[in-house]
């Protein structure tokens, strides 16, 4: 059974007027995420009772008539998501055994509409970035190419097609960036579109739990499910949520799009990548965009900002990761040692210096050249995008400057700033949201590649976005790893 | 840059403020990360920051308070339920004077 071959909404109308058995499609799906867990260490818990659970979980909705959008739908959540049922580790020898005590609200909403929860996917450590490879559960090989890092396993079992989509944080890019890695959809909503109740808080100012999956209708399926206030995160917002499908198939205007002159200056910028995304631009005015080049100085100083605002962030946040309440316990003499080696064999070694760079900036000598001008920047980058947004419908660049890095590259050896993080960064200082579409590319030996094309929109406009990928699809169709070799 | 300096001493205080011991190899790659970092930083001390307010959260929201009625909270057993070492009441730890 092809069930990637199926829309979101094509697979649950199938089960809902049974078509197909609850039991086939648990093999099925049992079988691909199986296939993902192993050959690219996408999941850090994966197990086939915990989808038989939800199977049985689902037949009881059926019986009960209860007919939801998403019956059956697979999914998997970044194990920075809480569950009750399963363990949230966050990548993290901290949480190794953490068993959270309720439902996130996004993963409730999923579960309140029919949707097969297959298991938790692998990450960096608390989501801290999209190298795959600071994870205490080890690196997550691309499906495209398995000396290459997928980014992280959510994007890696979506573009495998062992799951529908996949629900991840993204702080500076991280979701988009590994979809991009794969070949996927990555969709972060604007900050408060999307309850973060139960997303294992980095940086909270920055984070939202964002989109991954290949079909631009399953991210309008799934956006309207999880959007919304909630009464547990009272940065939520009461916007309204439009009704996504129906607006995919609105007929779509011209749609007026920006490039900031800068993107070229990006540091680590591959020539494939440039080359990529000025054939694309001239495609896109063939289509229903129209692109110009605009001036945007601030946009190339959010990866910078981003990172001293989250790494403070991040030092506050996990400070109470200290072994008395919950977690990972190192023994010590007395409290302070205690504490002092909880965190020093709790947490990874690239964490650690993350956490450090944050206290330095924290302390006094420091705080006010560093974190406040910082935080003035952040108003900067997103008046000027408001500027920009406000007579263009959405600014363009490419997702990351370079392709999926091969595992143990040098571009990670530094996460001050994160080299990947140049594009996207940007979105979340404003808390835009953006969308990575996916694009095919050839290397040099003849091997399929991808990057992205990334696209921000004005604040509660998804649907935009939603738009210009559905248009974008018509010339480039999804594909997956496997189904081209 | 922004012409405040670090020293290898701010690395060590940092690392004992974030209360985490870092290895030697450690500091020096923060190091070479920080010397990075601060060395693209010459855009914060531009004039035009002068006069603008920080950004915290990137939106202003509106009505956060809720009524004041009791909502869902965790029982004791649960919250004691991921404690490394706890009896029914009390986390337990080490002494606090050594």
């Amino acid at each position: 059974m092809h069930i990637n071959k199926l829309t979101a909404q094509e697979l649950a109308a199938a089960i809902n007027k049974k078509n197909i058995s609850l039991e086939d499609l648990a093999a099925a799906v049992s079988c691909r995420c199986g296939a993902a867990a192993e050959k690219f260490n996408a999941f850090i818990n994966f197990d086939p009772a915990i989808i038989d659970r939800d199977i049985i979980r689902i037949a009881g909705m059926l019986q009960n008539g209860e007919e939801t959008s998403l019956s059956g739908v697979p999914y998997a959540l970044a194990d920075n998501v809480c569950t009750a049922a399963i363990k949230t580790t966050c990548a993290s020898r901290m949480l190794a055994s953490y068993q959270f005590p309720f439902e996130a609200t996004a993963a409730q909403r999923l579960k309140e509409n029919g949707a097969l929860l297959t298991g938790k996917t692998n990450m960096d450590e608390f989501a801290m970035s999209a190298s795959g490879e600071n994870s205490c559960f080890g690196a997550v090989k691309n499906p495209w190419d398995g000396k290459h890092t997928a980014g992280s396993g959510a994007a890696a079992a979506v573009a495998y097609g062992a799951v529908t989509f996949a629900l991840e944080q993204d702080r500076c890019g991280e979701l988009r960036q590994s979809a991009s890695y794969c070949g996927a959809l990555g969709l972060k909503p604007t900050y408060g579109r999307v309850s973060r109740s139960g997303l294992v808080e980095f940086a909270p100012s920055l984070e939202q739990i964002g989109i991954i999956a290949m079909k631009t209708v399953d991210l309008a399926a799934v956006l309207a499910i999880i959007s919304g206030p909630d009464p547990l995160d009272p940065t939520s917002s009461d916007a309204d949520v439009p009704a996504y499908t129906g607006l995919l198939h609105k007929k779509a205007k011209p749609i007026k799009v920006a490039v900031p002159e800068s993107w070229r200056e990006t540091a680590y910028l591959e020539e494939a990548i440039k080359n990529v995304f000025i054939t694309k631009l001239q495609e896109m005015e063939e289509d229903i965009f129209q692109v110009e080049t605009i001036s945007m100085p601030y946009f190339r100083y959010a990866p910078v900002t981003a990172a001293i605002i989250s790494a403070v962030e991040a030092f506050s946040s996990l400070s109470n990761y200290d072994g008395v309440r919950f977690g990972f316990r190192e023994t010590g003499k007395h409290l302070q040692e205690m504490y002092r080696q909880t965190r020093t064999e709790g947490f990874g070694s690239a964490l650690k210096q993350f956490l450090t760079f944050g206290a330095m900036i924290s302390s006094g000598k420091f705080y006010h050249d560093y974190f406040l001008k910082a935080q003035k920047m952040r108003t900067l980058i997103k008046q000027e995008l408001e500027e920009c947004l406000g007579e263009y419908d959405l600014v363009v660049v490419p997702t990351t400057p370079f392709r999926a890095p091969t595992l143990k590259n040098g571009y990670k050896e530094c996460l001050l700033p994160d080299p990947a993080a140049s594009y996207t960064a940007a979105a979340n200082l404003a808390g835009m949201p953006a969308l990575t579409f996916p694009i095919l590319m050839q290397d040099e030996t003849g091997g399929i590649n991808t990057t992205g094309l990334h696209f921000l929109a004005k604040p509660w406009d998804e649907a935009i976005l939603l738009q210009a990928a559905l248009s974008l699809e018509k010339t480039n169709p999804v594909a997956f790893p496997e189904l081209r070799r | 840059m922004s012409g405040l300096k670090f020293t290898g001493e701010d690395i060590k205080q940092a690392a004992w403020d974030a209360r985490i011991n870092l290895t030697p190899d450690e500091e020096d790659s923060l190091a070479r990360q920080i010397e990075n970092i601060f060395g693209q930083t010459g855009f914060l001390t531009e004039n035009k920051l002068a006069n603008v307010q920080g950004t915290y959260y990137s939106h202003t929201q509106r009505g956060t308070l809720r009524e004041d009625i009791t909502l869902f909270s965790l029982t004791r057993e649960k919250v004691m339920l991921n404690a490394p070492d706890a009896d029914d009441i009390f986390f337990h730890v080490p002494k606090i004077v050594e």
